[in-house]
């Protein structure tokens, strides 16, 4: 495979492909129900765009059938799989830190006042809080999901559990200190 | 009868064979239910599963937590009968009644179903049944091949065996239709009978 690959909206937009043959209108609506918009840079008129650029590659095939009003149906190549596979199994296989802005702002804790800096921290928990929340209706509101999407909305819960409990311990030790 | 605790009985009802019917004996099971009628593929069907599992999903969420890796994800399932059973093989779909169902674990009761603020959402409740005898096949593919599966199954398969139905035809969604293409779909097709006389 060529340098980094494919970018995030092209590896998603093969994923919907690879699951059945689909057309544009119909792309657009699954990335909406399963809020992919969230994660990754996808607009609407890129769709078509990523589309275009995946058929050159020849990752997928587009075929119009006869009629004057027929949409692109676009369906998986075998190259497409392959790549698809391949890249899958890179970004699950490899680990790349990647460091909160809690960080960025912890680090100069010495330098804002102290009672301003408590009271970001909970603002934080509470933001981090509300995220939770949000995270649990959505994945209530999409049963039933598949275990390994479920195992998808455990990571990002677990993530957030252990924020919380960071900030919560942090806030109690630096509001207690003398 | 819990399932999870018996791996081989679970495999037996829930991923039969896809060369013939085979007769199964299911148990006494726990399902939260929701009825409706008329044609299943109409939006009905699928918006009564989709409630379905959001009532549930604080006790799939307990079951997930309290069973780790032992959890299995229970798929939808639908009974389908109507008051001249010939409207089933005929499909007179806009005859047909219908239950969506999902088997909860045992611990489960209805005391523990997510409230839903709107009133217009259709009740669930959770029901304990008995199927007995029953014959049943893996389909793999669309719907359109299952009426030639059920034809074989009425005509041939239960005549030879000297079995007659003997309650609500069932099927069991094993792939979730949004990600799974047609001809990958795998449905349990199972049909509760009696032997003739019996």
């Amino acid at each position: 495979m060529k340098k980094s690959g494919l970018t995030d909206s092209e590896l998603l937009l093969l994923g919907l492909v690879a699951e059945m043959p689909r057309h544009g209108y119909e792309l657009e609506l699954v990335i909406e129900e399963r809020g992919m918009r969230e994660w990754t840079q996808i607009g609407f008129s890129s769709i078509y765009f990523v589309l275009g650029k995946l058929e050159k590659a020849g990752l997928v095939l587009a075929e119009a059938p006869a009629g004057s009003k027929a949409r692109k149906t676009y369906s998986l190549t075998a190259l497409g799989r392959e790549t698809l596979v391949a890249q899958a199994l890179e970004l699950l296989g490899s680990f790349r830190p990647t460091y909160s802005s809690a960080l960025l702002g912890m680090v100069h804790w010495p330098l804002m006042p102290r009672t301003e800096a408590l009271a970001a921290l909970r603002n934080r928990l509470q933001m981090v809080s509300a995220e939770m929340e949000r995270v649990e209706g959505i994945r209530c509101e999409r049963q039933p999901l598949p275990d390994f999407v479920e195992a998808l909305f455990d990571f990002l819960a677990g993530q957030l559990a252990t924020e919380k409990a960071w900030i919560a311990q942090t806030l109690d030790y630096l509001e207690t200190k003398p | 009868m819990d399932l999870t605790k018996d791996r081989k009985k679970l495999k037996e009802l829930y991923l039969p064979d896809t060369e013939d019917f085979v007769l199964v004996d299911v148990p006494d099971l726990f399902f939260a239910v929701v009825d409706g009628e008329g044609s299943p593929e109409e939006e009905g069907a699928s918006a009564a599963i989709h409630h379905l599992f959001k009532t549930i999903y604080p006790i799939r969420r307990e079951a997930r937590k309290r069973m780790g890796k032992s959890f299995v994800e229970p798929p939808p399932e639908m009974l389908y009968w109507a008051d001249d059973m010939r409207d089933l093989p005929l499909g007179n779909k806009e005859r047909w009644k219908w239950k969506a169902m999902v088997v909860l674990p045992d611990w489960a009761d209805e005391s523990q179903f997510s409230v839903e603020d709107g009133n217009a959402a259709p009740t669930v409740r959770a029901e304990r049944f008995k199927e007995g005898l029953c014959a049943q096949i893996m389909h793999v593919g669309g719907s359109q091949g299952i009426p030639t599966l059920l034809e074989r199954l009425y005509t041939q398969y239960l005549p030879q065996q000297s079995l007659v139905p003997a309650g609500a035809y069932h099927e069991i969604y094993l792939d979730d239709w949004h990600r799974v293409a047609p001809e990958k779909r795998r449905t349990v097709l199972r049909q509760p009978v009696r032997f003739v006389g019996a």
